[in-house]
C-alpha cells in the first residue's frame, strides 16, 4: 500500500454547538477520496481542518506525513483548493489575482494558469467580481492546478458546473491522479460523480465517521435487494441492515455473504454510493 | 507585501462598498452634520481662520473613521490558505494597521501646514493636536481589529471613551471649548494637556492590546 496522503488519528474539533468527533482514517496517495454526508454533517469543517484553517483540539492530522503548524508553509504549498466562498480579490482581474497569489507558491506557473483558463473558457482579463458562481469555481480550479499541488481539496464544486464542463472536470480529476502521486478529496452531494471517479469513500454524519473504506470493497460488502416483502423477510435477519417498504414490495440493503442464497425472484444489485448513503442514513435515524 | 498593503488601503473606496456605507443612516448623516450643520451652529464659519482650523481637523477625522468601516481589519481567507508564514501574515496586518494610523495623521499634518504658514496656528498647538489625532486613529481601529476570541475584552469599551476624549481634547487645544464657553486660550491648552496626560498612557496600553489582537488574528478560526 502506498504511503498515506491523509492520516487522521483520534481527531476532535469543537466548533460551538457542533463537533467533529474522534475521526480516525488513513487513505493512500494517488486516489480520489469522496467525502459525503448530509447538510451540516461536517464535510466543510473537515476540509477546513485539512487545509489548516482549523486546528484540531485533540488527535493527530498528517498530510503526506507532515502536520500543522510546524509544516504549515510546506503543506499549503502542496495543497490546492476549490471552496464555495469568494476567495480572491474582487477588484482585480483573474490574471492579476492569479499572479499575485501565485507568487507565494514554489511551483506556480502563470503560463499554465492561462492554459487552464483557455481550456475552461475563462477570460483572464475579466474582473473577479463579474464571474458567475460556476466561473468562479472554474477559476479557483485553474489556479489550484497551476501551482501543481499534491493534494486537491474540493468543496462541492460540481453542483455549479454545467453538464458539459462537469464531464471535463471529472476527466481533469482522473488525469490529475493518473501518476499515482497526486490525490483528491472531493466533497459532494452528487453521488453519481463519485460512482464514476471515486476510489475511497468517507461518509460523515453529525461530525462522526459512518463509513470510511474503498468503494469496491463497500460494493462487495453490501447488496441492494428488491422484491416481495415476505421474500426479503426470509433472508437471515442479522444480514438485513434496513428494509424500506414500497408500493409493490420492498427494497433492502443487506450485508453480502458468499454463502447467502437469494431467492431467484429477488433483484440483487451492487449498491451505488447514493444507495449506501440513503440506506445507512435511514438506518441510523431509525436507531 | 508593501504594495499590497498600500493598494488594499487606497482602493478600499469602491462604489459598491461606499453605497452600502452611505445607506447606513448614522454614517451618512453623522459626516454631513460634522461638515455642514455643526460648524454653522458653533459659528465656526464666521472667519476663514476658524473655518480652516475646523476643517483641518474634521476632514482627516471623517477619513479615519470611514476606512475601518469600509474595510474590516483582518486577513482574507485566501491569505490563510496561501503558503505564507505567520511572520508574513503579521507583517501584512501590522503594516495595514500602521497605514491606517499614519495616513490620516499625515493628512491632518498636511492640512495644518497652510494654517501654520498663515500664522493661524503655531507648532505647539499642531503637535498637541497631532498627538490627539494619533490617539484617535489608534482607538478608532480597535473594534474592527478585534478578533472573535477577545470580543468581550474591557479595552474595547475604553476605546469608545478614548475616541470621544480625543475629539474633546483636540477641540480644547484648537480653542473651540464649546462646553466651557468663554474659556481663555491658555486654560484651553491646560485642559487639553490634562486630557493628553490621561490619554497617552491608555493609548499605549491599547497598542499592547492591539499587538495581542494581531497575534490572535494570525489564526483563521480566531479572526
Amino acid at each position: 500500500m502506498a504511503a498515506p496522503v491523509l492520516n487522521l488519528s483520534g481527531v476532535t474539533k469543537y466548533l460551538g454547538n457542533f463537533a467533529l468527533k474522534d475521526l480516525s482514517f488513513s487513505f493512500p496517495a494517488g486516489y480520489i477520496i469522496g467525502l459525503i454526508g448530509t447538510n451540516g454533517s461536517g464535510k466543510t469543517s473537515l476540509l477546513h481542518l485539512l487545509s489548516g484553517l482549523y486546528r484540531q483540539d485533540q488527535g493527530i492530522v498528517q498530510i503526506n506525513g507532515k502536520s500543522y503548524p510546524q509544516d504549515e508553509k510546506i503543506l499549503h504549498d502542496e495543497l490546492g483548493f476549490v471552496f464555495q466562498e469568494q476567495l480572491f480579490d474582487r477588484r482585480q482581474t483573474l490574471s492579476e489575482n492569479a499572479a499575485f497569489y501565485g507568487k507565494y507558491y514554489s511551483s506556480y506557473s502563470q503560463s499554465d494558469f492561462h492554459s487552464f483558463c483557455r481550456d475552461f473558457e475563462l477570460q483572464t482579463d475579466n474582473r473577479y467580481r463579474t464571474l458567475s458562481k460556476g466561473e468562479e469555481l472554474k477559476f479557483q480550479f485553474a489556479f489550484a492546478l497551476a501551482h501543481h499541488p499534491k493534494l486537491l481539496l474540493l468543496d462541492e464544486p460540481t453542483a455549479n458546473f454545467d453538464p458539459q464542463f462537469r464531464s471535463r472536470f471529472l476527466k481533469c480529476l482522473k488525469d490529475f491522479i493518473s501518476d499515482g502521486r497526486h490525490s483528491i478529496v472531493l466533497a459532494t452531494h452528487l453521488t453519481a460523480d463519485l460512482d464514476r471517479i471515486a476510489d475511497y469513500l468517507l461518509y460523515l454524519e453529525n461530525g462522526r465517521i459512518l463509513l470510511a473504506s474503498d468503494i469496491e470493497s463497500m460494493r462487495e460488502q453490501y447488496r441492494i435487494v428488491t422484491g416481495e416483502s415476505y421474500k426479503i423477510r426470509l433472508l437471515p435477519a442479522e444480514l438485513v441492515i434496513h428494509t424500506e417498504p414500497g408500493e409493490f414490495g420492498a427494497r433492502a440493503i443487506v450485508r453480502h455473504r458468499h454463502w447467502v442464497k437469494y431467492d431467484r425472484e429477488l433483484a440483487v444489485t451492487s449498491p451505488t454510493v447514493e444507495d449506501l448513503m440513503y440506506f445507512l442514513t435511514k438506518r441510523r435515524h431509525k436507531k | 507585501m508593501t504594495a499590497k498593503i498600500i493598494c488594499d488601503y487606497f482602493f478600499t473606496f469602491s462604489r459598491e462598498k461606499l453605497r452600502i456605507y452611505l445607506k447606513q443612516f448614522n454614517n451618512w448623516w453623522g459626516s454631513l452634520y460634522l461638515l455642514t450643520i455643526f460648524p454653522v451652529l458653533m459659528r465656526l464659519l464666521e472667519t476663514p481662520e476658524t473655518a480652516a482650523r475646523y476643517y483641518a481637523v474634521v476632514i482627516p477625522l471623517i477619513w479615519a473613521v470611514t476606512v475601518p468601516q469600509l474595510m474590516p481589519f483582518k486577513l482574507t481567507k485566501i491569505q490563510y490558505l496561501c503558503p505564507l508564514t505567520e511572520r508574513e501574515r503579521k507583517t501584512y496586518l501590522t503594516g495595514m494597521y500602521c497605514l491606517r494610523i499614519a495616513f490620516p495623521t499625515l493628512l491632518h499634518a498636511a492640512f495644518r501646514l497652510p494654517l501654520i504658514a498663515a500664522g493661524w496656528t503655531n507648532l505647539t498647538e499642531t503637535c498637541f493636536e497631532l498627538l490627539f489625532f494619533i490617539c484617535f486613529s489608534i482607538c478608532v481601529n480597535v473594534n474592527p481589529a478585534t478578533p472573535k476570541m477577545s470580543e468581550k475584552h474591557p479595552l474595547r469599551y475604553i476605546s469608545v471613551w478614548l475616541i470621544l476624549s480625543s475629539i474633546y481634547g483636540a477641540f480644547c487645544i484648537v480653542g473651540y471649548l464649546f462646553v466651557i464657553t468663554g474659556c481663555s486660550r491658555s486654560t484651553s491648552l491646560l485642559i487639553g494637556s490634562l486630557f493628553l496626560a490621561i490619554q497617552l498612557p491608555l493609548t499605549i496600553r491599547m497598542l499592547f492590546y492591539l499587538k495581542h489582537a494581531i497575534t490572535l488574528s494570525l489564526r483563521y478560526e480566531n479572526s
